[in-house]
């Protein structure tokens, strides 16, 4: 039972207002007060003394009158809110009922919205984790990455040791400052059975990424000293494998490569290393020796924690001062091009260029949504159109324009609250298929969960587009005309000519954006088809290669490493159908060293630095390059023999452009004639032959890089490890059966290499071009459907809509084929027209894909006009269909129905 | 309207929300009303400042034991008329009870022979 029993009644007497309440109480008020004097009159009291004394027992009447008031404007508040809830519940729940009764409607226009609004809450999401806030650590804007400047902009993310050390102790801007270095090891005693990756961490690390363990401590300051006593942290899945997440494991021992450690803590769940994602199952404390000290090679990843007052200038300032203090303590190491200290963000380093492509492709998400919406309107309008009369009624009976036109928008946020809900489900498994797609580690697994601002994002952008689609709609469909759509009946009103206007505009619209999409669709696909028929210099085909991720204990020394090579080479040569084997310090498409080189007594040529590989014999054979001039390496370019080098072809032409380099000799190792430390310290090379400039970098690398090869038996030891195995064969089982046997039989302790073929090395060069195209193009027929289905629509009503007309045109002799122009021209206008703005916003638009494109110019005549013509197609077909349907008009019947 | 001695009695605070309450339970009223039934059924016994009565009535309807609407007296005139809402009736029937025990309390301290304590 209701509380209120005269809700009509008062809502008839609803007071207007404030000012209404003020009124009502004075008359309230004055009416006992009147009483009681009259009363008192009555009792034979004159006139002006009864109004005194009934005064005098009122009491003090200001006092009552504003607290009275103060009661009354309470209840009115919660009277109107009371009243606008019940409206809202009522609207509401006329709303289900309109959508039950009409479930095909409902399901096209949640299915529609879910599209955009997940496709664009995926894309959010990639670039909410990747871009926006992609680390893992508390206040992730005072984080910095600390590297090495050189000359001409060059610029390495690490630091040496020694430059570490003399940064930690001289710097004042950073609240903390450390580094880490990645390390293998096998748990357990078994030597074969599973590893684990940790760091190597120095002291501090842990305050700098503001983590501690949740279980035992952090390292103390003795233990960063070389005599301490090994101490580990686990992480937590490592203390669950190893422990079972026994909480008494700490003060035990863990096997890492043998050495035992004790286990001194556990890291919690959300540990992570943003930079290194799988290295976080272990850390140890990083203590660095004196020959790391001495070492000048920049390959620490250094990290560090802002203070928090610091200003960008002090911290300019700071790295200033420090950079010149370490050059006047080590004047003779320091090269007089560097550019000392600078400090990057994770975003910078990280993830670079793949926040403009992130951006780009939430662009296109936000096109695929702008589509979908104009459909739904489209949808909504054809049938707000059916609903005339209902509109029409409800006016009649007293609804304001405006009820109707909340009604309309209430409608759409009930589509768009329950779309909202399923593109929240729809984005995440979209964020796994993108990071599926990317194949690679785009997104740690902690960051695929569901994400407050990620849900606030999907809430807001679904609010907004329903809520636009509302107003629009509402404000295009509410004008009704009572006596025209009551008398006409149901049908037969032709929706004015705003309606179709509106309705067009759409059209041009859904037609434009699909253009744009499209058009960067196809420059993408057109790169990637351009850059898959690159020919690398190298053979892909044939060619597969084994990589052995880690070596057993015993290969510490240089000869070891060689004689394993030589063994698994004798054994692959011997294996029937491999027609070739080779080793190599690093294969094609992978990075190598990066070292400097100064020619032989021309100390002014020289480079900063060169993409060094070294190989075995038979290497270039093997895969297929065949020598400019001069000869391969040999067998006999052994340890102790003359040092050999070959270069590449644009490298030669740059050094020696008008003469043969045959003969001429490197320093490698050395700047300007001076060498860069202790450990690359080598007498003068020999070019002994040339080979044509390989795409061995990149497949789209636009500029030849200066290569030197090396023979693998004259690398310096201390850069000796296991090499990467290639086969020539024409059987790829055979050819990973030869590689794994081969290995296996030379040292049953080797872990088993990872087999790939080249071409799938090659493939996967490409991953993030062929992730940015498929996804693209997954946008652009999204667009595309989109776009045909609402083009059917807009000309199937015209012609639903017009069916009595055609049935006047065909009675008259018209004959189909004439109808089927005459509708399918009226269906393509707005098409032509979106085409053309379309193109326009193409050719304006296609420049921020410049750095995506390969081969082709952002303005591609070719792709332009196929995507046009395959644009004008589809909208072709999608007005033909319904047209062809208006030509089959039974004029009789067209007739009849009126 | 009688001797000044008549009135001699305040009304309690807090039973002046039972007495509107009881009052409206035989009907509507307008606020003179109440009071002048208030002043019939107690025998012209209590003191109530009549101003005070208005503030309450509001409050009540605020907690919605109270309904009201603008009606028109027997004489034609226009005033405001209350009534019970059920949640006032409920609250009436916790306000009787509660001055049941309190005057039952009262009762038998006022009887009690100091032999007890």
């Amino acid at each position: 039972m209701s509380e209120h029993k005269w809700p009509g009644l008062r809502r008839v007497f609803r007071i207007a207002g404030i000012r209404q309440v003020q009124s009502d109480v004075s008359d309230e008020l004055g009416f006992h007060i009147q009483g009681r004097s009259d009363e008192l009159v009555a009792g034979g009291m004159a006139r002006d003394e009864a109004e005194s004394e009934a005064r005098r027992r009122f009491g003090d009447y200001r006092r009552i009158e504003s607290e009275v008031e103060r009661f009354d404007r309470d209840v009115h508040r919660r009277r109107t809110m009371a009243d606008r809830f019940d409206a809202l519940r009522i609207d509401l729940r006329y709303t289900i009922r309109m959508l039950r009764r009409q479930p095909i409607f409902a399901v096209v226009v949640i299915a529609t919205l879910t599209l955009g609004i997940s496709a664009t809450a995926a894309i959010y999401h990639a670039v909410d984790r990747i871009v926006l806030h992609p680390l893992p650590y508390p206040h992730p804007e005072r984080i910095v990455y600390l590297g090495w400047n050189w000359e001409r902009g060059n610029y390495a993310n690490a630091l040496s040791p020694r430059k570490f050390e003399f940064w930690q102790k001289e710097s004042r801007a950073f609240e903390g400052i450390a580094t880490s270095k990645g390390f293998e090891a096998v748990v357990g005693d078994d030597a074969t059975g599973p590893t684990a990756r940790g760091m190597r961490i120095t002291a501090g690390y842990l305050d700098v990424i503001g983590m501690r363990p949740v279980l035992g401590r952090a390292f103390s300051k003795e233990e960063f000293t070389s005599a301490a006593p090994q101490v580990a942290i686990l992480s937590q899945a490592l203390w669950m494998s190893q422990f079972g997440g026994d909480r008494a494991a700490i003060g035990r021992s863990i096997r890492l490569d043998g050495h035992p450690y004790t286990v001194i803590g556990v890291m919690p769940a959300s540990f992570e290393v943003a930079e290194s994602t799988e290295w976080a199952q272990v850390l140890v404390p990083l203590v660095f020796t004196p020959e790391q000290l001495a070492d000048g090679g920049n390959n620490y990843t250094v990290i560090a924690r802002l203070r928090a007052e610091v200003s960008p200038t002090q911290i300019d300032a700071d790295m200033g001062r420090v950079f010149a203090d370490y050059r006047a303590a080590y004047p003779e190491t320091s090269q007089k091009d560097d550019r000392g200290v600078r400090l990057q963000t994770y975003q910078n380093l990280f993830v670079g260029g793949l926040s403009s492509t992130l951006w780009i492709m939430l662009g296109a998400t936000a096109f695929v949504l702008v589509l979908a919406c104009a459909n739904v309107t489209n949808l909504l309008l054809a049938r707000s159109l059916s609903r005339q009369r209902e509109f029409a009624v409800r006016t009649a009976l007293g609804a304001g324009r405006g009820r109707i036109a909340r009604q309309v928008v209430l409608e759409m946020v009930v589509l768009g609250v329950i779309a909202a809900f399923l593109a929240t489900a729809a984005s995440l498994a979209g964020v796994r298929a993108i990071v599926a797609l990317a194949s690679g580690s785009l997104l740690r697994e902690s960051q695929l969960r569901l994400d407050p601002r990620v849900l606030v994002f999907t809430t807001l952008t679904a609010l907004a587009a329903s809520l636009i689609v509302g107003m629009i709609v509402s404000l295009v469909a509410t004008r009704v005309d009572l006596t025209k759509s009551l008398a006409s009946g149901a049908r037969g009103s032709v929706g004015g000519k705003r309606q179709t206007m509106v309705r067009s505009v759409l059209v041009s619209t859904e037609s434009a954006i699909a253009m744009i999409l499209l058009v960067g669709a196809g420059l993408l696909i057109a790169s990637f088809a351009r850059l898959n028929a690159v020919d690398p210099g190298f053979q892909r085909e044939g060619i597969f290669t084994a990589v052995v991720s880690r070596a057993p204990s015993g290969y510490d020394s240089a000869a070891t490493v060689w004689q394993f090579e030589q063994r698994v080479l004798d054994r692959l040569r011997a294996t029937p159908g491999i027609s070739g084997a080779a080793a190599a310090f690093t294969l094609p498409l992978q990075r190598g060293w990066n070292l400097p080189m100064t020619l032989e007594g021309r100390p002014d040529a020289t480079e900063g630095g060169m993409e060094w590989r070294s190989i075995s014999p038979s290497y270039f054979q093997t895969m297929g390059v065949r020598l400019i001039t001069g000869r391969d390496i040999t067998e006999s370019d052994k340890r102790g023999a003359p040092l050999v080098a070959i270069i590449s072809q644009s490298f030669a032409k740059r050094y020696w452009p008008n003469q043969s380099p045959i003969g001429q000799r490197l320093l490698l190792g050395q700047y300007k004639g001076k060498s860069i430390g202790p450990g690359f310290d080598e007498p003068p090379r020999e070019i002994i032959g040339v080979v044509p400039d390989l795409r061995d970098m990149s497949l789209d690398q636009t500029r030849p890089r200066s290569t030197v090869w090396v023979p693998q038996a004259q690398v310096p030891p201390a850069m000796v490890k296991i090499p990467a195995f290639i086969v020539r064969a024409t059987d790829a089982g055979l050819a990973a059966d030869a590689l794994r046997h081969a290995i296996a039989e030379t040292d049953p302790r080797m872990r088993a290499p990872d087999v790939a073929a080249m071409t799938d090395i090659v493939s996967q060069s490409l991953s993030w071009r062929r992730f940015t195209m498929v996804l693209m193009t997954v946008f652009a027929l999204l667009a595309l459907t989109l776009t045909c289905i609402g083009i059917y629509g807009v000309v199937a009503y015209a012609v639903a809509q017009r069916t009595h007309e055609i049935g006047v045109r065909i009675a008259l002799g018209a004959r189909p084929g004439s109808v089927v122009a005459l509708v399918v021209r009226q269906g393509m206008r707005p098409v032509v027209i979106g085409l053309l703005v379309g193109l326009a916003g193409a050719l304006a638009l296609s420049r921020v894909l410049t750095t995506m494109l390969y081969g082709v110019g952002p303005r591609d005549p070719l792709s332009l006009s196929a995507v046009a013509v395959v644009l004008a197609t589809v909208a072709f077909v999608a007005s033909y269909v319904p047209a062809r349907r208006a030509s089959r008009v039974d004029p009789l019947k067209a007739l009849r129905a009126d | 309207m009688t001797p000044a001695a008549a009135n001699d009695l305040e009304v309690l605070r807090g039973t002046l929300d039972l007495l509107v309450l009881k009052t409206l339970s035989w009907g509507s009223m307008h606020g003179l009303a109440v009071l002048q039934w208030i002043e019939r059924s107690t025998r012209q016994r209590l003191q109530i400042e009549e101003g005070a009565l208005y503030p309450a009535l509001h409050r009540m309807e605020d907690k919605g034991w109270l309904d009201a609407e603008w009606g028109h007296t027997d004489v034609g005139r226009r005033a405001k008329f209350y009534r019970l809402t059920a949640a006032g009736r409920r609250q009436l029937n916790a306000e009787l009870s509660k001055w049941a025990r309190y005057s039952e309390a009262v009762g038998w301290l006022i009887d009690a022979s100091g032999a007890q304590s």
